[in-house]
């Protein structure tokens, strides 16, 4: 499976949206199941099922599904 | 079902998993630093009828905050138990506690010499929770330890998710602890199936015996043939439990029984087995055969087998079995024992009824052949020289009457099912009476085996659930028990007795019990059956046994 398509599975899980719903480019805020624990836990999981590192520098500004997947992209 | 989760840190991302299950509510309080407050506070939620069980996840780091020393620490640790302690005295034995044990991440840094302290404060924890869970049959250890052991303490913990949102542990640790969570959950709830079917080549050794012959085949306490006496372990602890064995075959009898007579490295012995099938039959048919032997239903077998065209065999024909896939990768048969375990047989707590059961049906088969040889029933009734203990259920009969409703499906009237909770309840109640009677004869004890529910409203008294243990089926040894009840509530001054069959798909058995026994039907509707007796036309009932009353 590529990052994309395991990014858009996690997302649909912890953000309770069906996977074919997923938009990318959608903003965060636009996003109403995207809290801030939301926010963590995605972003974990991202690190933990995709064996990446998010700085912590770097948690706050990440505002779309798209924006994720350009940072953990060059792993 | 509802649960209450505690915890010190944040464990959110369980509480939301939680809210997609179906079956399982989860109860969180806001905030976690309120965890103590909450257990001390009769008025806050937990202390409500509607949560079953208390989860209380606590985080070593975090307890002990602010403590520096080590006898601070313990001191703080020891005040933290003393108050979980009053908790459960308070909110009393109808809930169940799960309480974790306790891991400190990191030591201090220190040099080599000096030594880590925090294992003595994890140890006094221990201590004091396994004397809580000894003392109290409602009070579980929570392995949280072991959770972290297994995963390992790197992947356990999470720093990031700590510093930004008071979770502590990762993602993965998270689904590793709401899964347990579950599992618990649901053996609270759950029927175990009973019996575990095993064929013989290639899975309780390797290789096959036929043509390996006794020194050929792999089994061994190292190396390759460890793999199989590892498997074999972890088999014989299921029977430990009360889980029965059968064998189911393919193999020419005398082969399979000298390989698991003589060899050194057999585990599983044939007194393990209460029913072994060794031959050249099919599988499917032997299968049938096992249950009925030991009169329980073809649903409550699990069977193993490493041959992929015999588990679609079962699986096509007896489609009630369950069969689990068999490891590919054979070095994880002893990892299958466990999720075997996990998946068809796991319980919080084991009766004395199930330690013995191997023996019980064993006695059971051996009785039944007697009786095939009888030419005369009664006198064969008679020689079994049968005792019959009754009497109303005092709290160590609890658990096993819990498990009575649970577990009996043939010979049950009614089919209620009662949690530990109910039946308490019930049996504290002035307008409920409980019996439960034992049954010996000269094969053996078979243990508490029969439940009888009867609420009382003034002078009538109405059968609630009557239900015996198939073992004994067929011996007239309802017909004396119900007897005993009839007399006991008679001198209690009930004139009539209702009751009531509710049929379902297993309880046909005694679809015509109480017509038998003279009962006068009043009412039918879609196959439920309502009975009246007047205890004053009570007809003589058949008894062979002798009937011991406390």
């Amino acid at each position: 499976m590529d990052k994309r398509e395991k990014l858009a599975e996690i997302a649909s899980n912890i953000l309770n949206i069906k996977k074919e719903e997923i938009v990318f480019r959608a903003k965060k805020e636009s996003i109403e199941s995207w809290d801030s624990f939301a926010h963590l836990a995605l972003l974990s999981t991202v690190e933990e099922e995709l064996g990446v590192v998010i700085p912590f520098e770097e948690i706050e500004e990440i505002d779309s599904l798209e924006m994720l997947l350009e940072k953990i992209k060059g792993e | 079902m509802k649960f209450a989760l505690l915890s010190n840190i944040n464990l959110e991302y369980i509480i939301r998993k939680f809210t997609k299950n179906q079956n399982i509510e989860c109860y969180s309080p806001n905030g976690y630093g309120v965890w103590q407050q909450i257990i001390m506070d009769p008025n806050s939620v937990i202390y409500e009828n509607s949560i079953d069980s208390i989860f209380l996840i606590l985080d070593a780091q975090e307890l002990t905050r602010g403590c520096d020393s080590f006898e601070e620490k313990a001191k703080e640790l020891n005040s933290i138990m003393h108050s979980i302690v009053t908790a459960i005295n308070e909110i009393g034995s109808k809930k169940k506690f799960f309480i974790s044990n306790l891991h400190y991440k990191y030591s201090e840094i220190k040099s080599l010499k000096h030594q880590n302290q925090n294992k003595k404060l994890e140890y006094l924890w221990f201590s004091e929770l396994e004397k809580l869970n000894n003392e109290h049959d409602n009070v579980y250890m929570f392995h949280l330890d072991e959770m972290i052991l297994r995963l390992g303490s790197e992947e356990f913990y999470s720093d990031k998710l700590w510093y930004l949102g008071g979770a502590k542990y990762s993602i993965k640790a998270q689904n590793i602890i709401s899964n347990t969570i579950e599992l618990l959950m649901k053996a609270l709830n759950k029927k175990r199936k009973k019996c575990l079917v095993l064929d013989l080549d290639n899975t309780l050794w390797g290789g096959v015996i036929g043509e390996d012959g006794l020194e050929g085949i792999e089994l061994s306490e190292f190396k390759e043939g460890a793999r199989y006496k590892d498997f074999q372990k972890r088999i014989k602890e299921l029977k430990e439990m009360g889980i029965l064995l059968a064998i189911c075959s393919k193999n020419n009898y005398e082969d399979a029984m000298e390989a698991i007579n003589k060899h050194e490295h057999m585990v599983l012995k044939e007194e393990d087995f209460v029913c072994t099938k060794i031959n050249w039959e099919p599988k499917t048919r032997n299968i049938k055969e096992i249950a009925s032997e030991l009169n329980i239903g073809i649903d409550s077998l699990v069977f193993i087998d490493d041959n992929p065209v015999e588990r679609d065999a079962v699986r096509e024909n007896v489609p009630e079995v369950c069969v689990p896939e068999f490891p590919k990768d054979t070095s994880k048969l002893e990892a299958f024992a466990h999720d075997i375990y996990e998946i068809y047989f796991f319980t919080l707590d084991n009766t004395i009824e199930d330690k013995n059961k191997t023996k019980m049906y064993k006695d059971n088969v051996r009785r039944n052949t007697e009786r095939a040889a009888a030419t005369d029933l009664e006198s064969f009734f008679k020689g079994l020289k049968t005792k019959i203990l009754i009497r109303e259920v005092l709290p160590e009969d609890i658990k096993r009457a819990t498990e009575l409703t649970q577990k009996t499906n043939q010979f049950n009237l009614t089919t209620k099912r009662y949690t530990d909770k109910e039946i308490l309840n019930l049996a504290s109640s002035k307008n409920t009476k409980i019996y439960i009677a034992s049954v010996s004869d000269k094969y053996g004890d078979n243990g508490k085996v029969s439940l009888a529910i009867v609420n009382l409203v003034g002078e009538e008294a109405v059968i609630d659930s009557f239900i015996m243990s198939c073992r004994v089926m067929g011996r007239y040894i309802e017909d004396q028990i119900i007897d005993y009840i009839e007399n006991d509530l008679k001198e209690h001054g009930v004139k009539t007795i209702k009751a009531l069959y509710k049929p379902t798909k297993k309880n046909k058995p005694v679809l015509g019990f109480y017509d038998r026994l003279g009962y006068k039907k009043i009412n039918e509707t879609n196959g439920e059956k309502e009975y009246k007796l007047d205890l004053s036309k009570k007809q003589l009932r058949k008894l062979y046994g002798e009937l011991i009353s406390k």
